[in-house]
This record gives structure tokens, C-alpha cells and sequence, in this order.
């Protein structure tokens, strides 16, 4: 009974569905504005909050969390450039969709499985926390580096021409993300002596000239083009097609509340290995991939939508967050005289349970406000491109000073867009670049650790990637995703058919 | 992944650049905390920038070997110039990096209302009231959404400090 009545204090509670329904429909246009982050969004909101009742200043975080990680797609359909880095596998079908005019029902789908995800992911954190919480904390180092790895390997191989194109534009994203003063030995790294580099470059900064004005760039090709008018007519999907994506569905919202869980990891890893398993399970997809499969924009964003219940749940069982978002949620639970970890259930169980409703709630307002709304977004697209180009240029400039009210900033939007135009002229995928940038340090740190844990030995190093389960299960499907893309993929292949052929 | 690469003449040029730049990225890893430890910070820089460089290598070969140029090398100069960076892509990015540079001393408004005022001119041509019309629509937007809603502090400049 009280679990129940503490499941529905948001449902039934005025102010707390007017905050829930406020702070989704501020999450969706957030996440949809490469520039302004769901995690600066719920910065802000703590300082707001800050004379609330923990549980006002948790239905308003929230909400922003669940809209925030959803919008991002938005713009990544209509404009093929992702609100945040878990949409940069939605681009990669929901930008082509777009452009056969499906902008519509493309947003449609993608709005309908989030909500379908996200309740599993709820359901997950409502069912089973503490299980996966024991499983997410066997993860070590060189497991969260493999991560890390396979992360960047897949957006290489999943977009862009070749392998070697997008294994440089992982690395060169790391890079990126190397640039500043190394957390653990205070050494500068790629500062070339200016003290504004000693501060790093933020992700963000390098996603919006990546994204933003490489993509404004481009698009001077197409000037002559007309604005693709977008069907609208069919936005909610039909029944047969929910009903035929269900399982997909279910197994990417497995993946996403899984790796959600493990602190550190999100909805952007999530949402690739997502896609890669919607493009190694689906059999003769009506489109092929890259090309607007709808497979490849329901498993990213079920994932997407399905991280934010898994990452609750290191937060509520560990006290370790989940990723950014969830690191602000502490800092308030801290504000409100809570201490999160393994004693939060214990002590305040109604919290959990809380939790779990308002999240629940919040789904349900990212369905009716995902699918309303869609018009205007669509009237987007067919804007001329000769007023959105440079739009999209002074919303990148804004987006890029608010990071940090940092004027070098706005330079580092031009040089990553110009750098980015001529990467994609050439062929190469900008979606690497970006997960390096973030996941790059996270891997450096997780690296030295492990080497540090093996004494410095390199071959203590690598038999620790092959002596302990996970570790081998990670490294193995590393091993597995590289060389599928080379040669010796094709040439086992033939090998294989030559040997049934003979037997 | 896209099974055949679209040949294009300078990308030779272009991949040669990229390995360059591969390169001077491994000499500045090498260069980091002074002797190389598996542990230091220099390690995980000097494996990416390799990882960058044997990349590039791959790439240069397939560009000069397996998808070499058909055309003469004054016809690639013009491809550059007519497909990859042609005029439009000069002016733009010249008048980007002129708005960005107004920004700091004119402000956002200001710096906007000029860059939005000449691109749409350059860009759709249309009428001066259409233009000066949409141009002073969008910065309402924009800043109702920024500094209104979202609380974003926007550049003040030296010209306009706070008036907006």
C-alpha cells in the first residue's frame, strides 16, 4: 500500500504533475538546441530549487531529464544535426527519413518507442535495482575502457566510408578531448603554452562546430534545392508497426537500462550498440540502413529513452551517478539533507518509489507533448535554406558562448565547423569525432588505472583483458567488430563456404 | 558503411594533409611529461595519435593506390575550387569569422543583426523590408529564448554593455 501511495504522490498531486508536465515539455526543446545541455538545464534548476521540497525539485529534474534526452532527436531527424551526443545514431536513419519527406512520421515513431522504452527502463529501476546495480559494479577499469572503445569503434563503422575514415575520427576526437591539464598529474597536454587551453575544450563546444556549422556548410551545396515538404498526415504510428518493432524495442531498452546502470557510460554508447544490434538482427529491412531503416531510429532512441531509468539506478542503490544528469540529482538530494547510497532505500524508501512515479508520469507527458508539436518542428525543414543557414549559424555562436560565457569558444565553433565541412566532404563521419571527445578522457582515466592496477606491466595488462569474464566478453566483441571490417572478415568467409562446399 | 568510395581528385591532396597532421599530433604526445611511462599521462595521447597515424597511412595508400586521381593536377586545383571550397564557402566562412569577432566588442545583438542582415541578402535576396523584417523577428526569438527563458548571459561587447 504505501508503495503504491508513493507511486502516485506526482500522479495525483496538482503542483507535482504541473511541474512533472513543465519540466518535460522545457526538457524536449532543451535537448533539442545543440548548445543548451539537459545537464546545464538541471544545473540551473538546483540553484531554482533550491527553497522547494525534495520532492518538487525531483518531478522538475526529472521531467527535464526525460524531455532533455528525447529532444536531442529532434533536430538530429530534421536537420541531421544531433541536439546531444545520444542522438548521433538517430541521424543516421532520421535524417534520410527526412528527406524523403517523413520528417513526421520519422518523430512519430521515434517519440512512440522512446515512451515504450522508457517505461521499461522504469520498470527495470522499479524491478530490478539491486541486480543490476551488483552486476554494474563488477565493472573495472579496463571493462569501462573497452566500453569506451567498442563505443567509438561502432560510430566509426556504423557511418562515414571506410574503417581507417572512422578510426581517425575517433582518435582524433580523443585528442580533443586530451587537450588541457591532466586531472590525475596536473601535466598540460596539447596546451602549446596558452593558459586558455589549460581549461580544455568542452564536448560540446566541439559537437556544435562538428555538427552545427559543418552541417550549415554543407548545405551551401544545396542552395538551389527546394525545402522537402514533410508528410504530416501520419504521425502517430499504426498498430502493425509498433506491434512489428515490440521486440526490437525490448531488447534495445534492454541494452540502453543495462549500460544506463553503468556509471560513467549513457545514452550515447547505449543507442550505438543499440543500432549495431538492430543491423545485425534485422534480416531484409524495407530500407537499408543509413538510408532511413526504420530499425536504425527505433533501437538508438528505445535505448536513449531506456538509459534514463538505468541510470537511476547506481544513483539510488550506490549513490554513484549514473552519468551527468544523475550527478546533479545527488548535488540536490545532498541540498535536501539526503544522502544517496545503499542506505537511501533503506532509510527513505518512499524516495525510490517516488522516483519510479514521477518518471513513469514524465513518460507519459513526452508522448502527448512528442507527438503534439511536431508541425511546427517539420516547418523547420521547409524553411529555405538561405534563412536557416545562418540561423543555424548564430544559434551554434549563442549555443557555444553559453557553455561558459567564454568568448575563445565561439572561435573553437569555427575552426571544428570548417575542419568538420571538409571531413564530411571527404567522406569521413563526424560522429566519431564526437563520442572521442567525450569518452576520451573517460578511457585515459579508466586506462591508467588499469596499468596501474597491473604494476605498469603491458603483459599483466593484456592477460587482465582475457582472465576475467567481462573483460573478455568486451574484448572479444572488440576484436570481433575490427575485424569484420577488414578484409580477413570476407576472406574467413569464403574460407568457410569452400570448406562446406568440399565436406 | 558505404561499400565503394566516390572518387574525388583531391583527396590524395586532402589525405596527405590528415597524415601530416597525424604526425605533428604524435611528435606533440611524444613530447608530453618528458619520458614516456605506460602510466603517465603522455601514454593514452601517444595511442590515440598513433591509432591516427597508421590510419592515415591506410588512407593515403588507398587514395594514391587502390583510388588513385584520373585528373591532371591544375583540373584537381579547379575541382577544389568549383566542388570542395568554391566562392559561396569563402564568403561565408569570412563573414563568420567577421561576426564572431564583432561579437566580443559589438555584443550578440548588435553583431547578429548585422551577419543575419547581410547573409540573408547574400543567400536568398529577397526584398531589403523582408529581409530587415525576418532578421529582426529571428534576434526577438532567439534572445526571448536565451537570455528570457533559458537565462543565458549573452555577449555584451564594449558598444551596447548592458542594455541587453
Amino acid at each position: 500500500m504505501d508503495v503504491l501511495s508513493n507511486l502516485a504522490i506526482s500522479w495525483l498531486g496538482p503542483w507535482l504533475l504541473f511541474l512533472t508536465a513543465a519540466g518535460t515539455l522545457a526538457g524536449i526543446y532543451i535537448g533539442a538546441i545543440p548548445g543548451l545541455s539537459v545537464t546545464m538545464a538541471a544545473s540551473i534548476l538546483i540553484s531554482f530549487t533550491f527553497n522547494w521540497s525534495t520532492n518538487e525539485a525531483l518531478a522538475l529534474i526529472a521531467g527535464v531529464f526525460v524531455g532533455g534526452v528525447y529532444g536531442g532527436s529532434r533536430t538530429a531527424i530534421l536537420l541531421n544535426i544531433p541536439g546531444a551526443p545520444a542522438s548521433v545514431a538517430t541521424a543516421i536513419d532520421g535524417y534520410p527519413m527526412a528527406q524523403k519527406g517523413e520528417a513526421g512520421e520519422a518523430i512519430g515513431l521515434t517519440t512512440t518507442m522512446s515512451v515504450l522504452a522508457g517505461f521499461v527502463g522504469v520498470g527495470v529501476l522499479a524491478l530490478f535495482a539491486p541486480v543490476i546495480s551488483d552486476f554494474a559494479i563488477q565493472f573495472n577499469s579496463r571493462d569501462y575502457m573497452m566500453l569506451g572503445l567498442i563505443g567509438i569503434l561502432l560510430v566509426g563503422t556504423l557511418s562515414g566510408e571506410s574503417l581507417a575514415k572512422g578510426i581517425f575520427s575517433g582518435a582524433l576526437g580523443v585528442l580533443i578531448g586530451m587537450v588541457g591539464m591532466d586531472m590525475m598529474t596536473a601535466q598540460t597536454r596539447f596546451t602549446f603554452g596558452s593558459v586558455t587551453l589549460m581549461g580544455g575544450i568542452p564536448y560540446i563546444v566541439a559537437m556544435i562546430g562538428f555538427f552545427g556549422v559543418a552541417e550549415a556548410l554543407y548545405q551551401l551545396h544545396n542552395m538551389k534545392m527546394p525545402p522537402i515538404k514533410q508528410k504530416i498526415d501520419r504521425i502517430i504510428p499504426s498498430f502493425s508497426k509498433v506491434k512489428r518493432h515490440f521486440w526490437l524495442v525490448v531488447r534495445a531498452s534492454g541494452i540502453g537500462s543495462i549500460v544506463g546502470a553503468l556509471p560513467g557510460a549513457g545514452g550515447d554508447v547505449a543507442s550505438l550498440l543499440a543500432y549495431d544490434h538492430a543491423k545485425r538482427s534485422t534480416k531484409n529491412p524495407e530500407v537499408p540502413f543509413g538510408e532511413g531503416a526504420e530499425e536504425g531510429l527505433v533501437a538508438p532512441e528505445a535505448a536513449n529513452g531506456s538509459a534514463v531509468g538505468g541510470a537511476f539506478i547506481p544513483m539510488l542503490t550506490l549513490g554513484i551517478p549514473g552519468d551527468a544528469v544523475t550527478a546533479v540529482i545527488i548535488g540536490a538530494l545532498f541540498i535536501h539533507g539526503l544522502n544517496p547510497g545503499p542506505m537511501l532505500m533503506i532509510d527513505t524508501p518512499h524516495l525510490f518509489w517516488f522516483i519510479v512515479g514521477n518518471l513513469m508520469l514524465a513518460n507519459l507527458f513526452l508522448l502527448v507533448f512528442g507527438l503534439t508539436g511536431i508541425k511546427v518542428f517539420t516547418k523547420i525543414v521547409e524553411c529555405p535554406k538561405a534563412v536557416l543557414i545562418p540561423l543555424i549559424i548564430v544559434l551554434s555562436s549563442v549555443g557555444a558562448y553559453a557553455i561558459e560565457n567564454n568568448p575563445t569558444h565561439v572561435y573553437w565553433v569555427l575552426l571544428f565547423g570548417v575542419a568538420g565541412y571538409f571531413l564530411k566532404m571527404y567522406g569521413f563521419a563526424v560522429g566519431p569525432v564526437i563520442l572521442g571527445a567525450i569518452l576520451g578522457p573517460m578511457m585515459d582515466e579508466n586506462y591508467r588505472r588499469a596499468m596501474s592496477s597491473a604494476r605498469g606491466d603491458v603483459g599483466m595488462f593484456l592477460s587482465n583483458l582475457v582472465t576475467s569474464p567481462i573483460s573478455l566478453v568486451l574484448t572479444v566483441f572488440f576484436l570481433i567488430l575490427l575485424l569484420s571490417q577488414t578484409p580477413l572478415k570476407r576472406w574467413c568467409v569464403n574460407l568457410f563456404q569452400r570448406l562446406r562446399s568440399a565436406s | 558503411m558505404s561499400e565503394t568510395p566516390t572518387r574525388r581528385p583531391t583527396e590524395p591532396a586532402f589525405a596527405i594533409v590528415l597524415l601530416i597532421f597525424s604526425v605533428a599530433a604524435v611528435w606533440q604526445a611524444h613530447g608530453i611529461a618528458g619520458e614516456f611511462s605506460f602510466t603517465g599521462p603522455g601514454a593514452f595521447p601517444l595511442m590515440a595519435a598513433s591509432a591516427m597515424t597508421m590510419a592515415s597511412v591506410v588512407i593515403v595508400i588507398r587514395a594514391f593506390l587502390i583510388n588513385p586521381p584520373t585528373v591532371h593536377f591544375i583540373r584537381g586545383l579547379k575541382h577544389f575550387f568549383n566542388d570542395i571550397l568554391p566562392l559561396r564557402h569563402v564568403i561565408m566562412i569570412i563573414l563568420i569569422a567577421l561576426y564572431l569577432f564583432s561579437m566580443t566588442r559589438l555584443g550578440f545583438m548588435l553583431s547578429s543583426a548585422w551577419f543575419l542582415a547581410i547573409t540573408f541578402t547574400y543567400l536568398w535576396r529577397k526584398n531589403v523590408f523582408v529581409t530587415l523584417g525576418v532578421t529582426a523577428i529571428s534576434l526577438f526569438v532567439i534572445y526571448v529564448v536565451f537570455r528570457t527563458v533559458f537565462q543565458v548571459v549573452l555577449p555584451q561587447g564594449n558598444i551596447l554593455t548592458g542594455w541587453f
